[in-house]
């Protein structure tokens, strides 16, 4: 087990070096001046040559490279250049928010996933089981910031229940925080929820058609002891690297939630220093991101392994 | 009788009481745009420019409705005849807000001195570039000289940017000065939580007017739909704007309501004079006569947040000219296919390609040109560019034709000037290399005189010059549209789209 964990986090290595390439290359090829875009159409061309000169992007974009590489290594991710402070201070201020509301709606997603997958599964093909698969296409489908407009117009603007936007206030009392969260962790959840119930169903099925049920069945067992006991566990483990993948779902779809709620987290940050071309903070959170990313997985794939012993052997053989 | 004459006067009397202004009154404002800095030198953007005017005050400062600059920590000036040397007496009494480094000392003549000349050494923009030194010539008077003569001198003061800092904080805090905001200041900042939200509280030690205010809030919320909503939901109490297909949602309410005001921005689009089809003077006519600007405006708001426009300068400046129309080149189709006709284009479309930026309005804009020219022989091919590459493009001279959004103070120095100068060649301002030696001449003009009578005039003659060159296609002029809960009294918008709830003159309460 432990060879197995170094030999993952020896992988993430490399995976972060070409990371921090990529998003620098990319930051270098969107087309602009950055202190264009940062000074804005009214700058002089004398504040615009300055500006450069400041940011050094009038060095070779190798050297550029290569000095970023140094100040990542040293744990400096530098200084933002709408905010003027520092990337790492500018993520952990707003991490909170983003982490709070990825876990909603994951807890949405796996509390109403899960459950309903399993009941269309054991319904299959009755009228539960269509319904469920038919609202499981819908959430998958479903735009988040339209949906994320619907919840505002229903429940704050005609029914009044709940707040529409922004960060609850916590001197308020903590219903107010909470109320805040409500909506943003549906809309954000919903895909979610889609996902992991489809899967559910899908590897339920698959485990109940298994030899060993059947087995299990013509041995006169009851029906839920099968179910919960044998079948629901193995069927589970699939659907658990599932609930790790949605990280990235859920860190992409919060970039729209914020958005739309405005709530102040890492993907609203992210896409205001894009179109501001902060280059230093998108590389600075792109590789934030990456680094949590890559843990998030690593966690996953272990878990994963303890629970499935066919992994763990399968390494210890290479 | 005398029964309802009482009741009536009891009734009176009641709404009085009602309608009085009360200094505990707390406020909400919506804004979709984030400050990022709350220095001074450092800011980019008028969302910071608009928060930071709390906190921070300027030698001048324009009224509401910024049409008249009024003394605010100078209490006089004189300028000398060349309008190089600009000498500015001081208010006395006033006093920083106590900070961490100081305990609320008197501002002086000192303090203009280092605010500025850190202003010059920091600033990424720097907004007095024309200032040359600054001489303390005693505790309350200054000296300020230029290194040329330049008239809209005080409109630059009226700039956030040249406001009057501390230097024990500024030098104390160092690059944390932002988070510790210390000014002259009616308000201090007392919160802020990037993103989200900033809290004000009112300035008990402030020299002036006391505030009504006792609390502003300001909430950012980026989508301008969702902050009508919650304008409607009465989660704010003013929001910066209103899309002009919300309009009939804040009419249909009861408490809330729209207020405009014409604006300080003008959208066009330039036509190059260097390269493509337009170097012809008979195509651009062409151009003018092929597009009907009142129904393009209708179609884009047909709730009525822009006007038509037909010159450079806004409706909400001082030197708009309610003549504009009086030389401008009006819809004529049968004209335009005349026009193409003579210059060579009879069985064949005249090639052009507008460039526009992912602002939905100029996109809608340009395809909306597109099919109303190719009524008249123009094949036009709209090409939309994300803001980078599209200014990168445009102010290098490279677009045939660009749609150009420009907003500023209301001198008529920052449209005209920047726009049209030929030294603005080569920036995305002038990007369609617009050269006239006339029109530099007014300009020039306009920048050498305080008079504003004067200075109007020339300007005006410029624009009359410009749009007789037809080498701008002015569309429209954005309203500024803030929604407004009507419990708060004393508000005007503003032209220069700052939510102003405190200058000269305006001084806002909210019925409780």
């Amino acid at each position: 087990m432990g060879k197995y964990v170094a030999k993952r986090l020896l992988q993430v290595i490399p995976t972060l070096f070409f990371v921090i390439l990529t998003v620098f290359l990319i930051m270098k090829m969107i087309p602009g001046d950055p202190a264009m875009v940062l000074l804005g159409p009214q700058a002089r061309s004398e504040d615009i040559a300055r500006f450069r000169q400041q940011l050094g992007l009038d060095k070779p974009v190798l050297i550029q490279f290569v000095i970023y590489l140094k100040r990542v290594l040293t744990g400096d991710l530098g200084n933002s250049l709408i905010y003027r402070q520092n990337v790492l201070s500018l993520i952990l201020e707003r991490l909170p928010t983003t982490i709070t509301l990825s876990l909603c709606a994951l807890l949405i997603a796996v509390v109403i996933g899960i459950p309903s997958g399993i009941l269309a599964a054991m319904k299959h093909n009755s009228f539960v089981d269509l319904f469920v698969t038919v609202l499981a296409l819908i959430g998958i489908s479903i735009p988040i910031f339209w949906f994320g407009m619907v919840l505002i117009i229903v429940f704050s603007l005609q029914l009044g229940w709940l707040p529409a936007v922004g960060l609850g206030n916590p001197t308020k009392g903590l219903w107010d925080v909470i109320s805040h969260f409500i909506l943003p962790s549906f809309a954000l959840g919903i895909l979610s929820t889609g996902t992991i119930a489809r899967f559910t169903r899908s590897s339920m099925l698959e485990v109940l058609n298994q030899d060993y049920i059947r087995t299990a069945y013509a041995k006169g067992l009851k029906r839920n002891l099968i179910l919960y006991r044998h079948a629901l566990k193995n069927a589970l483990i699939p659907v658990i690297t599932v609930i790790g993948l949605q990280l990235g779902n859920l860190l992409a779809g919060a970039v729209l939630t914020e958005t739309v709620f405005a709530l102040p987290g890492l993907g609203k940050l992210m896409v205001d220093g894009i179109f501001r071309r902060d280059y230093m903070l998108v590389q600075g959170e792109v590789l934030f991101i990456a680094i949590m990313y890559i843990f998030v997985n690593l966690i996953v794939d272990i878990t994963y392994a303890l629970i499935n012993p066919k992994i763990r052997h399968s390494y210890r053989s290479v | 009788m005398k029964k309802w004459v009482l009741v009536f006067f009891l009734v009176a009397l009641f709404s009085f009481v009602l309608a009085a202004p009360n200094y505990d009154s707390v406020i909400t404002v919506g804004s979709d745009q984030n400050p990022t800095t709350m220095d001074p030198a450092m800011y980019q953007d008028l969302a910071s420019a608009q928060v930071m005017r709390n906190v921070f005050e300027t030698l001048v400062a324009y009224d509401a409705e910024v049409k008249e600059i009024h003394p605010l920590l100078a209490e006089s000036w004189e300028v000398s005849s060349d309008l190089k040397e600009w000498t500015f007496k001081l208010r006395k009494g006033v006093h920083f807000q106590k900070g961490k480094f100081q305990d609320g000392r008197e501002m002086t003549a000192e303090d203009v001195k280092y605010s500025f000349e850190r202003e010059i050494s920091i600033s990424p923009m720097v907004r007095i570039y024309m200032v040359d030194r600054v001489e303390v010539l005693d505790r309350y008077t200054v000296k300020i000289t230029l290194k040329y003569p330049y008239a809209p001198f005080l409109t630059v003061l009226t700039d956030i940017g040249a406001a009057i800092v501390p230097k024990e904080e500024c030098e104390g805090w160092k690059d944390q000065f932002t988070l510790h905001p210390v000014g002259t200041g009616p308000f201090r900042m007392v919160e802020w939580v990037k993103d989200s939200h900033m809290v004000f509280e009112r300035n008990e030690d402030y020299w002036g007017e006391k505030p009504y205010l006792k609390q502003i809030t300001y909430k950012f919320i980026p989508d301008k739909s969702v902050l009508t909503v919650a304008l409607l939901s009465g989660q704010v109490d003013i929001t910066s704007d209103i899309l002009d297909q919300d309009i009939p949602k804040v009419n249909a309410s009861s408490n809330v309501e729209a207020r405009m005001v014409g604006g300080c921005n003008v959208y066009a689009v330039y036509l190059s004079s260097i390269k493509g089809p337009t170097t012809d003077k008979r195509i651009r006519e062409a151009f003018f006569r092929g597009i009907d600007v009142e129904q393009l405006v209708k179609v884009i708001f047909p709730n009525g947040t822009a006007e038509a426009a037909y010159g450079p300068i806004p409706t909400g400046s001082w030197a708009y000219n309610p003549n504009v129309k009086s030389f401008y080149t009006k819809y004529d189709p049968e004209k335009a296919k005349q026009l193409l006709k003579e210059a060579g284009y009879e069985n064949k479309p005249v090639k052009l390609t507008i460039y526009t930026p992912e602002d939905p309005n100029r996109r809608k804009a340009a395809v909306i040109i597109q099919s109303m020219l190719k009524k008249v022989g123009f094949e036009i091919e709209v090409q939309s560019l994300e803001w980078g590459a599209f200014t990168g493009t445009t102010s290098k001279g490279d677009a045939d034709a660009y749609t150009i959004g420009w907003t500023w103070y209301p001198d008529p120095e920052f449209f005209i000037f920047y726009m049209f100068h030929s030294s603005r060649k080569g920036t995305y301002g002038n990007g369609g290399g617009y050269n006239n030696p006339e029109v530099d001449k007014y300009i020039e003009l306009g920048e050498s005189s305080v008079d504003q009578a004067k200075r109007t005039e020339y300007y005006r003659k410029a624009e009359e010059l410009i749009m007789k060159d037809m080498v701008y296609f002015p569309m429209w002029h954005k309203l500024v549209v803030n929604g407004v809960n009507k419990k708060v009294q004393g508000y005007k918008p503003s032209p220069d789209m700052m939510i102003r709830l405190f200058a000269p003159g305006t001084n806002v309460w909210v019925e409780k």
